[in-house]
């Protein structure tokens, strides 16, 4: 499972997250960035990445759980 | 000589990005990463933005430390410089005659501001890539000098709105008719020079610069039209190059920039491209989008098809934005020139509008001040098209 976290006080309402995985990211009305599911599965883990390498505020954190063969 | 698995040149945002996407699609051989500055990687769009007005540190814009390269298994190599490649030999050598072997070869090392030969040797004459770049405009600021701006396009402007935040008095010349005609057409401009002249910019469109006037220092702007803006800092910002200098003998394909395919793979296999030093050559068109999205998304394909993980490109969207007076501006797709454009939401007046480019019903650009929600549903609109439209891959 991959737990995501995000941070409306950086997030900058660029909107890439959204481009990378639509399914999980959104902008709200204020601009900023809102969750539809805040843990996602492994499957999800490419799309999830994308969307926190793609934040030009670095405001997503992905959390790769019960993966204990994972790097550090 | 020292060798690593992969190479790669460059410490922008395409370089950290290939390494971190080599261990995430688990490559585990060795990673080196080579840059030109002595500074930890950090990253470039805030250097003409909150860097620039002293909003954001050289802390809070870096992308990896000697800490989190430790983690990530990277060897950094800083402060040096490239000279030349030898792609039969794999091999790169650096300004000081050291040399790198490698494997692969990622090339992610940027673009470099074009330099104004009339300009050339004067004092107080800057241009934006570095740090150090940035932190010496910041110095000069500070004394509120009057600013002369060579060049209207997304840099010049930004650094005009930062310059002006600061207090110094602005103005910005330009050889065609409207800030921003070459990448977003005239229209466009105008709204986006409206907005600057709001702030208290002064523009000179349509009158290219013809000569410098002053000593060691420029002192006075002299335009073709015979307008004199008398300044005490100059920057310039009339575009920049893919920094392929050092691959000239390499033999490697260059065009606009590094030639490679959608997938990032140079003439030679064992050569990728990524970022602004790299163009696409993609069904006959060539694609070269310098911007910090593609760079990143290139840097994770890239690093992907190296790991063993190749996947298609998810799209060659060219999608940007910049701040100017404390309003998001943003950009995605392709402006045909001449095109027409409207306004779908908001309004030109509040500063705050998507207008879109093209035929109504399948537009090819869509730009917008602020209302980031609207423009996001434009731009998502706009990929989906892209994909309905072109043949399945």
């Amino acid at each position: 499972m991959i737990r995501i976290e995000t941070n409306r006080a950086t997030c900058s309402g660029y909107g890439n997250c959204v481009v990378a995985a639509e399914s999980i990211f959104d902008l709200d009305d204020e601009g900023l960035v809102v969750l539809k599911q805040s843990v996602v599965g492994d499957d999800q883990l490419r799309a999830v990445r994308q969307a926190a390498y793609d934040c030009p505020t670095n405001s997503i954190t992905v959390v790769e759980e019960d993966d204990p063969g994972a790097p550090e | 000589m020292r060798r690593s698995d992969v190479l790669i040149a460059g410490a922008g945002i395409g370089a950290v990005r290939t390494a971190q996407g080599l261990r995430d699609a688990g490559f585990e051989g060795t990673v080196r990463l080579i840059g030109e500055e002595r500074r930890l990687p950090y990253d470039r769009p805030p250097l003409s933005k909150d860097y620039l007005l002293g909003r954001r540190s050289e802390q809070d814009i870096r992308l990896l430390d000697t800490e989190s390269a430790r983690k990530l298994g990277v060897d950094l190599v800083l402060g040096r410089p490239l000279e030349s490649l030898d792609p039969v030999a794999r091999r790169v050598r650096d300004a000081t005659g050291a040399q790198f072997g490698y494997d692969r070869l990622v090339v992610a090392t940027g673009a470099r501001p074009r330099r104004l030969p009339l300009l050339e040797g004067r004092r107080n004459v800057h241009y934006l890539r570095t740090l150090d770049d940035a932190d010496a405009m910041r110095t000069a600021f500070a004394e509120r000098p009057r600013v002369g701006i060579v060049g209207a396009g997304f840099i010049g402007l930004e650094i005009a709105s930062a310059a002006r935040t600061l207090g110094c008095e602005v103005t910005v010349i330009e050889g065609a008719d409207a800030p921003l005609a070459m990448v977003l057409g005239e229209q466009v401009g105008r709204w986006v020079q409206g907005w600057h002249e709001d702030h208290g910019v002064a523009f000179h469109c349509g009158a290219p610069l013809r000569v410098a006037h002053g000593g060691d220092s420029v002192e006075a702007l002299v335009l073709e039209d015979g307008t004199r803006v008398p300044v005490d800092v100059v920057v310039v910002g009339v575009g920049v190059d893919p920094d392929t200098g050092w691959l000239a003998g390499s033999g490697l394909e260059l065009h606009r920039g590094l030639v490679c395919d959608a997938a990032g793979t140079s003439s030679d296999p064992h050569v990728f491209g990524v970022g602004d030093v790299a163009c696409r050559h993609v069904d006959g068109r060539c694609i070269w989008a310098a911007h910090w999205t593609p760079a990143s998304e290139q840097a994770q394909l890239a690093a992907a098809t190296i790991a063993g993980d190749a996947r298609p490109p998810r799209s060659l969207e060219a999608y940007f934005w910049s701040d100017q007076f404390g309003v998001r501006l943003q950009f995605a797709g392709i402006v045909e020139p001449g095109a027409p454009v409207r306004v779908t939401s908001g309004a030109v007046e509040d500063r705050r509008f998507v207008a879109e480019f093209g035929d109504d019903r399948k537009p090819t650009g869509v730009f917008a001040m602020d209302l980031m929600r609207d423009f996001l549903r434009a731009r998502l609109a706009l990929r989906a098209g892209e994909r309905a439209g072109s043949p399945a891959p």
